[in-house]
């Protein structure tokens, strides 16, 4: 399905080890299309193997065309971070009959 | 016999049953072998472990088939060989100076965000790449690596973890995952025919899973070698194999009151075998049926 998932890094501000870390978004999605990982540091002179922060975790939608759009995560972040938009295919899927 | 026991199985004996599958020392036999492996150990978890919930990799056919060939592998496993696994990799860490160890399912860290303490690895690689906390070289004695944020993590995971782990507390675990309804499977993290962890996951968050059925990369999941078949006369309708398939496989019939199984469907975990309070499900071999017997 065609829907784009957008997450507002800055209202989301996900972190593992941060005791208001939420992750109830993680949680509510069945089809498990959200993920996270750790993120990596912005400094670029430090090698690329070592660049990886696991402080810093960051939330990411790698199976976002297995969404089914239920909207249950936008119900669900309670910074109202997610915001979720149908592709055009489906909202300009013209019915014939 | 799938394709990794024509590679590195022997006529008797399955690749995950062959006690040399187990030995580091064994596998890679010379020193720069071994150098090697462990760089490459340490550059492949920092480059793509900790970011496969990345959208570059996961989502990439060519990327996930080129790693499975070069030994990214699992196959789905019963409890029974999941014993005697253990009981093999026990023996193994005797035979070489290992250990066996209870880590965190790395799948739901990603996916649900827990640490759900599931899967166990044994022998030195998997105890450095599972993020216990440490691995141990032979000969070597603790090896750490990265800087202080992985050290603080490191403790952080090493919290629930049962290190090391003695095999009756091994086997008393697995006996509660196979209540808990997960299945099993053992697996090789790159290093074919090295075997490294054995993991007891649900299909949601097994990454494995979704390389399989998502990405479309067969061999990171294989079927298991046995198969699971209802005996219609035997079988009760109770119910209690019902919730326990996760493969979609069971079926009820109206008409005969019974259970069936999709043999094509069926990836033979056992886990309806043991829940059956009957014996109405046996657990049959997969090369004795000529239908499913090349399906992996």
């Amino acid at each position: 399905m065609e829907v784009k998932i957008d997450i507002d890094r800055e209202k989301c501000n996900y972190s593992m080890y941060d005791p208001r870390g939420c992750k109830k978004c993680l949680q509510i999605c069945t089809p498990k299309v959200f993920a996270t990982r750790p993120n990596q540091k912005r400094d670029f002179s430090i090698p690329k193997e070592k660049r990886i922060d696991p402080t810093i975790w960051i939330l990411l939608t790698p199976w976002a065309d297995y969404c089914n759009g239920c909207g249950a995560c936008v119900e669900a972040c309670p910074k109202g971070a997610i915001t979720i938009q149908f592709g055009e295919k489906l909202m300009a899927a013209p019915r014939s009959s | 016999m799938c394709h990794w026991c024509n590679q590195h199985g022997d006529r008797d004996h399955k690749w995950y049953e062959r006690v040399e599958n187990y030995l580091f020392n064994r596998v890679f036999p010379t020193p720069e072998d071994q150098e090697r492996v462990k760089q490459e150990m340490v550059k492949t978890f920092a480059d793509t472990e900790w970011r496969y919930s990345d959208a570059e990799f996961i989502r990439n056919h060519d990327f996930l088939q080129a790693r499975a060939s070069k030994g990214f592998s699992s196959q789905i496993v019963t409890k029974e060989e999941m014993l005697r696994i253990l009981k093999i990799a026990e023996e193994a860490t005797k035979r070489e100076d290992s250990i066996l160890v209870a880590g965190h399912c790395p799948c739901r860290l990603v996916y649900e965000g827990t640490r759900d303490y599931v899967c166990i690895g044994f022998g030195m690689p998997v105890a450095m790449s599972m993020e216990i906390g440490y691995g141990r070289l032979p000969g070597e004695g603790l090896t750490e690596y990265g800087g202080a944020e992985w050290k603080n993590l490191r403790k952080e995971l090493r919290k629930g973890a049962k290190v090391p782990l003695k095999l009756e507390e091994a086997e008393e675990l697995i006996d509660e995952w196979e209540k808990r309804g997960l299945w099993h499977i053992v697996m090789s993290r790159g290093r074919l025919p090295l075997i490294e962890a054995i993991c007891n996951c649900e299909r949601r968050y097994c990454t494995y899973w979704m390389n399989r059925f998502r990405s479309g990369v067969k061999e990171y999941v294989l079927k298991g070698h046995y198969i699971a078949r209802v005996n219609p006369l035997k079988c009760t309708s109770c119910g209690h194999c019902f919730d326990r398939c996760q493969f979609g496989a069971l079926h009820y019939s109206k008409t005969s009151d019974n259970v069936d199984i999709d043999m094509y469907m069926c990836f033979g975990c056992g886990l309806c075998y043991s829940a059956c309070p009957n014996q109405a499900i046996e657990l049959t071999p997969r090369a004795k049926i000529p239908a499913i017997k090349n399906l992996w």
